[in-house]
């Protein structure tokens, strides 16, 4: 019996790792479905070193905007989220369930419209605290300040991948997203929202996160990352344009791998 | 004792049947001395003949403890077995963490899908030779570890989706690591990796997205009831102690699943409110800590039994809390909880007298 159960352990780590590579075989097998150059602001290194791990991976940064318009209340039954009209508030405390996330393709878009549009709401938004001190309406510069500084981490800092579309079918989001360079289709998650203005009551749908979001850097591509100047390295309080892009490949099953990196002069 | 009888013992009866004869044994001479009963020489030979005979054949077979003195050493033993495993499989994860940016990814491969198989072999190996059993745990435990590198590890290098079926693989290898050393902490790994992947597989067929399987806790009570069922249907005798591991952990689960849901309504798939769906298990909570009382005093099952002991007391105070923290003066509050484990140590005396009663009539 005991014999056995060895035989049993042997054959489940052998059968557990051919099945691993060859799904890695697969997903890496002729061109990939997506190729995608990205910059340290879509791509970013940890902030800090891990002394107890000398593995390195990016992660990959990506935003929302404006959920309310394109993952609507139509976009959501698409997707089958059960969508409840609470009568009140009150009956919405009372019968509201934890939102639990449904598996999608999730499609972000690179420089894109989102991109454009959030740099358009940071200038006016700056414009307006600029006009709001020219009317004697704001009695000091904080929020200008604030403003500006917003400004310039959207144009400079912040991610330009947005997330503009979700669905359970990858191939009609792939016929529909189809220019190369711009699009990737990542699988992820999404849930449902209510929001309670008043008596205005609506669900939206957000994504909550994405299955593959840290991307590791295999160790031919280490010395370049290893050898960048921190002190260029960009953050919010202190926006620097990237050091670094990176061609990022996704594959059949999207499951993505870092084909080059180049670094900025 | 026949061979065959022998066989079909776990270590734990074998321990148990060693502790009795020696317990015998000094009881006996007690009674001797005080001329209770006397046996004359042939009858004390012929029972000290057998009695030694049968440690014999039980320390050969199972390596036990014979005496006082070799049990506390195998305490010890026990403790740094546990001790060392942990702490070993513990720094197979950290070493190799350490050092595995260093290496190109055909290195990584190499180390992280030889690893389980030298482990394995090892443990095997160690197996045969060691008739005390702590050393294939010690290996059993380092093998897990690495084979759960390997799977982790391999998908973080070549960024593989995440799948609940990591969850079956890694609890069905603890499992059968647990069945070749005996070793119930491997036992209780395996039985979480195989409630965890029937969680995420209901939680999937209901739609959720598996990782989020703990927002549903009511996955998880399926799951605890087909592992509380399992040693009714399949014996696990030869194994020390593993009967009541798969009960007492399947106890837990489903209680700790009932607590949960009796405080967070809104996690339930049903469609009732939340305060509703609260009251209804937090009812289920009290009928079934009542019900495994009831079972394992009829059973025999004392785990069983206070578990469910311990989950009523869980139930009523944190229901008391609910009611009355906010606006009860402190010291009242204490006073109540106080009071009533007095009522419940009468309750339980009142159950223990009884049970003696039947004992003497019986007799």
């Amino acid at each position: 019996m005991k014999k056995l159960i060895y035989i049993l352990g042997f054959s489940l780590i052998f059968i557990v790792n051919i099945i691993i590579f060859s799904g890695v075989i697969y997903n890496r097998s002729k061109k990939p479905v997506f190729l995608i150059e990205l910059t340290e602001r879509e791509l970013q290194m940890p902030y800090r070193k891990n002394d107890e791990n000398s593995g390195l991976s990016l992660k990959l940064k990506w935003r929302t905007i404006n959920n309310t318009k394109w993952f609507n209340e139509e976009k959501l039954k698409e997707l089958g989220f059960e969508i409840k009209k609470y009568a009140d508030r009150v009956e919405y405390k009372k019968y509201r369930k934890t939102s639990v996330p449904k598996k999608v393709f999730i499609v972000l878009e690179y420089d894109g419209k989102p991109y454009n549009e959030a740099v358009k709401n940071a200038e006016i938004k700056l414009e307006k605290e600029a006009n709001a001190i020219k009317a004697g309406i704001e009695k000091n510069n904080n929020d200008f300040n604030s403003a500006k500084k917003d400004l310039k981490d959207v144009k400079e800092h912040r991610t330009r991948l947005y997330a503009i579309d979700v669905g359970f079918d990858a191939d009609i989001l792939k016929e529909k997203y189809n220019e190369s360079g711009k699009f990737i289709i990542v699988p992820g998650t999404a849930k449902i929202r209510y929001n309670y203005i008043d008596d205005k009551k609506e669900a939206y749908g957000y994504v909550s996160g994405i299955s593959v979001d840290n991307i590791h850097v295999p160790l031919q591509f280490r010395k370049t990352f290893d050898s960048l100047p921190k002190k260029n390295r960009s953050s919010r309080y202190k926006p620097m344009p990237p050091r670094y892009k990176v061609k990022l490949a996704y594959g059949k099953r999207f499951e993505p791998w870092i084909q080059s990196v180049q670094v900025f002069e | 004792m026949k061979k065959q009888t022998i066989t079909t013992l776990s270590k734990t009866d074998a321990q148990s049947r060693v502790d009795q004869i020696r317990s015998f044994q000094t009881e006996l001479e007690l009674i001797e001395k005080e001329n209770i009963v006397s046996f004359d020489e042939n009858q004390q030979n012929s029972i000290a003949e057998y009695h030694e005979n049968l440690i014999t054949q039980l320390s050969t077979a199972f390596d036990i403890d014979s005496n006082k003195r070799e049990k506390q050493f195998s305490f010890g033993m026990k403790i740094a077995s546990f001790l060392g495993a942990v702490a070993l499989a513990s720094s197979v994860f950290f070493f190799f963490y350490q050092f595995w940016g260093g290496y190109s990814t055909t290195i990584q491969v190499l180390i992280l899908v030889t690893a389980p198989f030298i482990a394995l072999a090892g443990t095997m190996f160690i197996a045969y030779r060691d008739s005390t059993g702590y050393f294939s745990k010690l290996l059993g435990l380092i093998t897990y570890a690495c084979f759960t590198l390997n799977i982790i590890m391999l998908g973080q290098i070549f960024n593989i989706i995440p799948s609940q079926n990591i969850f079956l693989v890694l609890g069905v290898f603890a499992l059968l690591l647990a069945y070749v050393s005996d070793a119930r902490l491997l036992l209780i790994i395996g039985l979480i990796g195989i409630s965890c992947f029937i969680s995420t597989q209901a939680a999937s067929w209901s739609g959720i997205y598996w990782l989020n399987f703990g927002m549903r806790p009511e996955t998880f009570l399926p799951a605890a009831i087909i592992l509380f069922l399992i040693p009714t249907f399949i014996s696990h005798k030869k194994y020390s102690g593993f009967d009541s591991a798969y009960r007492i952990f399947a106890s837990i689960l489903f209680f700790i699943s009932l607590f949960i849901m009796s405080h967070w309504g809104a996690s339930s798939y049903f469609s009732l409110s939340n305060k509703s769906i609260e009251g209804i298990y937090l009812l289920a909570g009290f009928i079934f800590s009542v019900g495994a009382i009831w079972l394992g005093i009829r059973k025999s099952l004392p785990a069983i039994a206070n578990v469910g002991s311990i989950f009523f007391v869980i139930f009523l105070y944190s229901k008391f809390y609910d009611w009355w923290w906010e606006w009860m003066p402190k010291y009242l509050f204490f006073m109540i909880i106080g009071l009533t484990a007095i009522l419940a140590l009468i309750i339980f005396k009142q159950f223990r007298s009884d049970s003696q009663k039947n004992i003497k009539v019986v007799l």
